[in-house]
């Protein structure tokens, strides 16, 4: 059998007769950083090769005389005539032109769509396309482009978060700088936390998920960040209708160190201080990162962060929210095939909330140690591993309350902490079958560790909510006694293996299809009642009472490039299982919350679709046509057959479920001054319940409903246009540029929500419809030093 | 908090908002209603009690529609029966002048209404009585809103679940709010009102009243979706449930909850 495989492998990897190699790297020469997808022309057979991710290249040629020519964007052009007669490895060095370019760089690398690599359900995209797409208020950002693309979508105008393929908000794992992030959201989630000038490059993996990512069921986000130029200081800056930005990245010590600080702020408040308002809404966040190229051999990083939001309502109401997170990297070459990144990284979600009226201070949040070793390795042009050892000590903190001022009636209080340790191996593998056939297959175990904690509750046939067979609801159990458990005692732990696998296959130079299936296990869980998080929503470990959700997922995709790939078109379909999915019981009141599973039943959840995204890639006009027709529901039967379940136990529409999901994005460059963009969205309205009648209750008219989820908004639809202009006459110091841009040209009242009401004054009942952003006209100024 | 939330949102960016619009709405097959809150209030014998008995109608419908052949009765502590009586003024209204009211005892209502019969039992709740009121005129968004804060001190030791209900002649429906002591046990506390069309010379009638914790969850659920149909901002409605079942078909169940409180009550003259 073995003898077999490797005669296998022999037949594939059998070459043409009386053919030399040549093969090596295309670097760049200012810090010796190797480039990817750089195009080799071999003239006069006119051949062309590209280089890989590690920036390796290799190419079979008929002994002779060539002349190589790099001509690569950022870079001055590479001519050099060679004489080969057996194989040779040349190392290319690469010249930075004098003005770099380095964003246009980043959008031809990482947008573009390669129908060969097995990794399909993957979206990225550039800092630079992400600038162009108009958004509310005129400012850039990274979430409200990603929900432009096929699967992403969110739960509407003021929402937190985002949904990928018809999962949960809180499925998703956000990683920047590999930090994780528990809250993707500034002010409620009209922007991310993501400054978009800091913002290297983005990868959203919606399938296909790769081993070394887990934690999470649906997606992957995953936001690199800039790091400060060795050779020269520059920086940007722009001042826009919410908030500046201030961006400076430079050498520390030239061709060593650098430094790299990016900031931004809104500053909204501020008027409403001028107008002698003492309310307030504002935030801000901070990013630096510091570079340290020892040798050719070894980097190090340190990147970090603070993000914060504060709403205040004159002196009786103060909501602070945001991420942190510190992060030492250690990237080490052991040789050309065999590269380590080891990391160390901090981070703290704080939620905290100031009650003047009251007079009480609460506090939760949650905090992470978070160790991570991973190994690239390079075995042959064919075979390529990953693999790698990550460990989380997780604490969890659901409340914290004391009182703020003496006459107070509040007592202090620390609802128990409770504590997690999440660890995990993985390996994955590439590997070329043959030229048409490439696979990446791999392996996750998770060992997902609950410690003990104080009061640990104890409930009656270990029942944490009893079903009420007179009243038909259900209940939460009181627990019959608690008591303290140590944090270095394992309680509970769960192991679970996740198979990943994709495939594609090459039927010619532009028609591929791509399979794959995942399996995710998650266990931390952010039990919500509303349809997007809010801010104070808490995570909750796995444990006794909570099992850990598992989905599998299965992607199938075919794409094809048309006209020298000017145009691609990508189509996929999934479908999604999930088992244990956590389903809050009616009337849960989660806020404060220290036993979450008193209030949930687990039950099961699935989501199918078709994404079709269409683009064009080059040209003066640019964009794509992205649409989506997907369904996403849960149910949560009864235990027993005596209850009920969740709404019946019958399958329900997801809160953030959307049958139709259409994007068009189009840029226009129409010369060197200005650029256009446009932007429209239509879909289907959010799935919400409707009043079927109504009651009189003390006085009160009270709205009956039924069911969940059996009624829907209104259709959104929205066209958003912007302009680019760059100024002809530039100064010395810097190029400027503006932005002018109109969400929601033609005014659509789009509905965040409707409530069903009854009006004070009258006391009639009444349908109310919340719009969020009407017309926003807006302007920006940017400059770049 | 939520609205508050959506006003500053709206404030912050000065677009928006709010907008009443014609909704198509289904309406499910009509359901009894029994709105049995007994109250006693504090320096009386709390002998006179009602409950009012409707059916559910559609959304937009303003005619209420009253059930006005309905048998009601209260089992009291010692067994003995008590009958309330159709009001003829107030159809759907039904009235006894005979209840005795005793702190933490358990009372059964039966009523009979369209070939149904529908129980509950609950425990009648005492409440400690207001301490005091106070007031300021720099509060809420404008900062220039009047305040109104109702004292009271828990008593430590037991689970104390409140209803509060502010009510102002110039506003239909009147606030209700309620409170547990899990944070404030045994200590004094209170409740706040504010309501920005108050004015020095109004008169805010307040009535605390204690409640179980059962009635507590069930107000929980029904205030937190008065209206709600489900925005990014909101919890999910759903169908909310009371302590009265139908015991010849529990499918049939009706809306309403039995309450029993112990009530402390005041008129307070805005200064």
């Amino acid at each position: 059998m073995k003898n077999l495989l490797y005669f296998l492998l022999a037949l594939l990897s059998y070459q043409s007769y009386g053919q030399v190699e040549l093969s090596g790297k295309v670097k760049d020469k200012s810090d010796g950083s190797v480039v990817q997808q750089a195009y080799l022309f071999i003239k006069p057979i006119n051949k062309a090769i590209s280089t890989d991710e590690k920036g390796f290249y290799e190419i079979s040629l008929e002994p002779g005389e060539y002349i190589i020519n790099v001509n690569y964007l950022g870079f001055q052009e590479y001519n050099e005539r060679i004489r080969i007669d057996a194989d040779r490895e040349l190392d290319i060095y690469l010249q930075p032109k004098a003005e770099s370019l380095e964003e246009v760089i980043v959008e031809k690398d990482i947008e573009k769509l390669d129908i060969r690599d097995p990794q399909m359900s993957v979206n990225r995209l550039s800092s630079e396309t992400i600038k162009k797409i108009p958004v509310v208020l005129g400012e850039a950002d990274v979430v409200r482009s990603l929900i432009k693309l096929p699967g992403i979508t969110n739960a509407g105008e003021g929402s937190s978060g985002f949904n990928v393929r018809g999962g949960g908000a809180d499925q998703n794992l956000v990683l920047m700088d590999d930090a994780t992030i528990y809250n993707s959201s500034h002010l409620f989630g009209l922007f991310s936390v993501f400054n978009p000038n800091a913002v290297e490059n983005l990868t959203l993996y919606k399938g296909g998920i790769p081993p070394r990512y887990g934690g999470r069921l649906s997606s992957v986000l995953d936001v690199d960040l800039k790091s400060g130029d060795l050779q020269n200081h520059k920086g940007d800056a722009s001042i826009g209708v919410v908030s500046s930005k201030l961006n400076v990245q430079g050498p520390i010590k030239k061709g060593k160190t650098s430094y790299y600080f990016g900031g931004r702020s809104s500053y909204a408040h501020l008027f409403l201080k001028l107008t002698d308002n003492s309310n307030s809404a504002y935030f801000y966040d901070v990013n630096a990162k510091l570079k340290h190229r020892f040798n050719e051999d070894d980097q190090l990083y340190f990147s970090s962060y603070l993000g914060r939001d504060v709403f205040s309502l004159a002196e009786s109401f103060k909501n602070t929210y945001g991420n942190t997170f510190a992060s030492l990297r250690w990237k080490h070459r052991f040789n050309d095939d065999l590269t380590s990144d080891l990391s160390f990284t901090f981070t703290d979600y704080l939620y905290r909330l100031n009650l003047e009226f009251v007079g009480f201070e609460f506090e939760n949040g949650i905090y992470d140690l978070d160790m991570n070793y991973d190994m690239n390795h390079f075995l042959s042009d064919e075979l390529q591993l990953r693999y790698g050892l990550e460990s989380i000590y997780h604490t969890f903190n659901p409340g914290y309350i004391k009182p703020t001022s003496p006459t107070s009636g509040i007592t202090e209080d620390q609802l128990p902490r409770k504590y997690a340790w999440d660890n995990a191996a993985y390996l994955g593998i590439s590997q070329d079958i043959t030229d048409d056939l490439k696979l990446d297959y791999g392996l996750r175990f998770s060992a997902f560790s609950r410690l003990g904690q104080n009061e640990t509750p104890v409930y009656e046939n270990d029942q944490p909510v009893i079903y009420n067979e007179e009243l038909n609801i259900y209940e939460e159990a009181e627990p019959i006694r608690t008591f303290n458990r140590s944090n270095t005692e394992i309680v509970k732990t769960y192991l679970n293996f996740e198979p990943r696998f994709s495939a594609s296959y090459t039927f010619s130079e532009s028609t591929s299809i791509k399979a794959s299936y995942n399996r995710m296990v998650q266990n931390l869980h952010l039990i919500s009642n509303t349809s997007s998080p809010t801010p104070l929503d808490i995570w909750t470990p796995s444990g006794t009472f909570i099992q850990p959700e598992k989905l599998d997922q299965f992607a199938f995709g075919f794409f094809k490039e048309f006209n020298d790939d000017r145009f691609t078109l990508e189509i996929e379909s999934f479908y999604k299982s999930i088992d244990n999915k956590l389903d809050y019981v009616d009337g849960a009141d989660l806020i404060a919350n220290d036993d979450v599973e008193r209030f949930v039943l687990s039950g099961e959840a699935r989501s199918y679709g078709l994404e079709f995204l269409f683009k064009k890639n080059e040209g003066d006009l640019t964009g794509w046509v992205a649409y989506t027709l997907s369904r996403s529901e849960q149910r949560t039967p009864g235990r027993t057959t005596d209850e009920p379940g969740i709404a019946g136990g019958d399958w329900y529409l997801a809160n953030y479920d959307k049958t139709h999901d259409l994007s068009i994005v189009a840029n226009y460059d129409w010369n060197k001054q200005w650029s256009f963009n446009a932007s429209f969205i239509a879909q289907t309205g959010l799935p919400v319940n409707f009043p079927v009648g109504q009651f009189e209750f003390q006085g009160l008219n009270i709205p009956v409903f039924e069911g969940r989820n059996t009624n829907r908004l209104p259709t959104v639809h929205r066209l958003d246009v912007s302009a680019n202009y760059k100024p002809k006459k530039q100064n010395d110091l810097w190029d400027a540029s503006w932005n002018f841009s109109i969400y929601n040209v033609y005014n659509r009242m789009n509905a965040a929500a409707l409530s069903f009401e009854q009006n004070r004054t009258t006391g009639r009942n009444e349908a109310v419809r919340l719009s969020i952003f009407g017309i926003v006209p807006a302007v920006s100024y940017q400059i770049k030093f | 908090m939520k609205r508050s939330v959506i006003a500053l949102l709206c404030i912050f960016f000065l677009y928006g908002c709010e907008e009443v619009v014609f909704v198509d709405l289904q309406e499910a097959e009509k359901r009894i209603v029994i709105d049995a809150s007994i109250k006693w209030i504090k320096g009386t014998d709390g002998s006179d009690q009602k409950i009012r008995i409707s059916k559910t109608r559609g959304f937009y419908e303003e005619d209420p529609i009253p059930v006005t052949d309905a048998s009601v009765t209260i089992t009291m502590p010692n067994d003995q029966l008590i009958t309330f009586t159709n009001d003829e003024d107030q159809p759907g209204t039904y009235t006894t002048n005979e209840f005795l009211p005793e702190l933490n005892e358990t009372y059964e209502l039966n009523v009979q209404a369209e070939g149904q019969q529908f129980r509950a039992t609950e425990t009648l709740k005492p409440v400690v009585p207001i301490d005091s009121i106070t007031q300021r005129n720099d509060s809420g968004f404008s900062g220039e809103e009047i305040e109104i804060k109702t004292h009271y001190t828990d008593p430590a030791g037991v689970e104390n679940y409140y209803l509060f209900a502010y009510r102002v002649p110039f506003i239909q429906i009147p606030t209700l709010e309620i409170f547990d002591d899990e944070f404030n046990d045994g200590n004094p506390i209170f409740s706040t009102y504010q309501e920005e069309d108050l004015e020095s010379g109004n008169v805010v009638n307040i009535q605390m009243q204690g409640i179980s914790r059962q009635y507590y969850d069930y107000l929980f659920l029904l205030l937190s979706q008065v209206g709600d149909s489900g925005g990014p901002f909101q919890t999910r409605p759903a169908t909310v449930r009371g302590n009265i079942i139908n015991t010849d078909n529990e499918d049939n169940y009706p809306f309403g909850y039995f309450s029993l409180s112990e009530v402390d009550t005041l008129n307070y003259l805005v200064q």
